[in-house]
């Protein structure tokens, strides 16, 4: 039975990523996709998936929606922590969640050590990659609650995590100005995924990473303000 | 009185339709996230220079990805979760007992939600035929068809083997997401397979897989000639008997498996 486990854990460990990582070899092997080479590639799409695979962890939001149509939310909110707290510690996932992010995280490491990128640049680029989790848990936590007062949807969510993780596992670029505008400013996960790698990788001047990172407190910021303001419509069993 | 096994497909398509909006938002961000595949393709050839990559033009890979998009929506089931989720909850020794037969009752609960999404389907498909200016013939449109029901008839037959097997397994969620994955690879949503390297395609091409988007998309655009059609149609029917007798032996087994809270 143990057997079986690991090996469930195993293709767990490669929810997102082993598809990409055979992908970009085959790719690799023939193409380098807009000026991107084979490492730079997976280090992208890894970086995406680690991220992201952070927000399925504890955004679920079958749960978070299933628990205010239900009504029921109330019993996580009247405990005297934060609302955030509450429904981060009420809804998120169990152990086989965290399995997709450290199989990114392994190819990450596997990335770095073939693109022989200087030190100072990765300890930048964790840090950033650390508050881009932070920013882009708090905003697909407001686009849930928010998508539930107006479409009583939890699939949205779903959806946007789907493109996002998509979309972002390729340079923004190739998409041209409009799409990237929107993975910029509308569902902005390029400040937690592209632009910090493109700093790594001295693609653009490492103010742009500076930049990044103070984006992401700005989506944070924004994102706690609209949260506070969506749960407010939130009306429990009782009314 | 209706027909039971009607009447069930009657409320699944409700159940399924329950939450439109979520339906909805579901089917959008499906065809939008296989989209993508378009500019990244789009790049390799503008970027490279290639007017024709594995016998593809750029507008044929275009019309590839947008039609394979369309298709990647029906070509799925949740007959495994159904069964794991059965046999996961004991609930599987209530329904084996009903006048009807369970298999059916999976295959019609999985068939809701792909009818569901035929309108969107059609429309892309057409959208696709029409803006990029493919033509097309009435013998490749019935051929067509008929390769994705083999296709869909294949996706079903697996998917509920794999859900059998959460007899011995406790859980079919990882083998699920392998069959996802590998289904996504081998056939053809990611790139088609002509491109793979020829010791990889010589094997991919002998497998069931090419049945989901690859040969369906290829024939629809012009890329496999007319003269290859019987052959891709007794292709997919060999797999789909093989796969069958495999289901139905395994299936047999997983009955005799099954004890309820009652013994």
């Amino acid at each position: 039975m143990e057997f079986i486990e690991n090996i469930k854990y195993f293709m767990l460990c490669q929810k997102y990523h082993w598809k990409e990582f055979f992908t970009y070899r085959l790719q690799g092997l023939i193409w380098i996709i807009a000026g991107w080479n084979y490492y730079q590639l997976l280090l992208l799409a890894n970086t995406s998936g680690f991220i992201i695979g952070f927000v399925w962890y504890f955004i679920i939001a079958w749960n978070i929606v299933d628990g205010m149509r239900a009504g029921e939310l109330d019993k996580y909110l009247i405990r005297p922590f934060g609302k955030i707290t509450c429904i981060l510690s009420g809804y998120s996932g169990n152990l086989t969640g965290v399995a997709g992010p450290i199989g990114s995280l392994l190819l990450i490491i596997y990335s770095l050590v073939n693109l022989k990128l200087q030190l100072l640049s990765i300890v930048m680029f964790i840090f950033s990659m650390l508050i881009g989790i932070a920013a882009i848990v708090m905003l697909f936590l407001f686009i849930t609650v928010l998508a539930y007062l107006f479409m009583n949807s939890a699939q949205f969510t779903n959806s946007m995590l789907n493109i996002s993780f998509s979309a972002n596992s390729y340079p923004l670029a190739i998409y041209g100005i409009g799409i990237q505008l929107i993975f910029t400013l509308i569902l902005p996960i390029g400040f937690a995924v592209y632009y910090p790698i493109q700093a790594l990788l001295g693609v653009i001047n490492p103010i742009f990473a500076i930049i990044s990172v103070f984006g992401l407190f700005i989506i944070i910021a924004v994102s706690k303000l609209g949260f506070d303001k969506a749960i407010r419509g939130y009306s429990s069993g009782g009314g | 009185m209706d027909n039971p096994y009607i009447a069930f497909f009657k409320i699944s398509i409700k159940d399924s339709s329950a939450y439109f909006k979520d339906y909805l938002t579901y089917t959008i961000g499906r065809i939008l996230t296989y989209m993508l595949m378009i500019f990244v393709w789009n790049i390799v050839y503008i970027g490279g220079h290639l007017s024709e990559i594995g016998s593809f033009s750029l507008m044929q890979i275009d019309a590839y990805f947008v039609i394979g998009g369309a298709i990647f929506l029906i070509i799925d089931s949740k007959n495994d979760k159904i069964l794991s989720d059965d046999i996961k909850t004991g609930n599987i020794a209530k329904s084996l007992i009903k006048p009807v037969n369970y298999v059916y009752m999976v295959f019609l609960e999985s068939l809701a939600d792909n009818v569901l999404v035929l309108p969107p389907v059609f429309i892309t498909i057409i959208f696709a035929l029409y803006y990029l200016g493919i033509s097309t013939s009435i013998l490749s449109i019935i051929t067509f068809i008929i390769i994705v029901l083999i296709g869909y008839a294949i996706i079903n037959v697996i998917q509920f083997i794999i859900g059998s097997l959460s007899i011995y397994t406790t859980s079919a969620f990882g083998m699920s997401i392998l069959l996802a994955n590998v289904a996504f690879i081998l056939g053809g949503a990611i790139m088609p397979l002509t491109f793979f390297p020829s010791y990889m395609s010589n094997i991919v091409l002998l497998l069931p897989f090419q049945m989901f988007i690859y040969v369906p998309t290829s024939i629809l655009i012009g890329i496999i000639p007319s003269s290859a059609y019987l052959y891709y149609i007794l292709f997919g029917l060999f797999w789909l008997l093989m796969l069958s007798v495999l289901g139905y032996f395994l299936w047999g087994h997983v009955k005799k498996k099954i004890s309820s809270a009652g013994g």
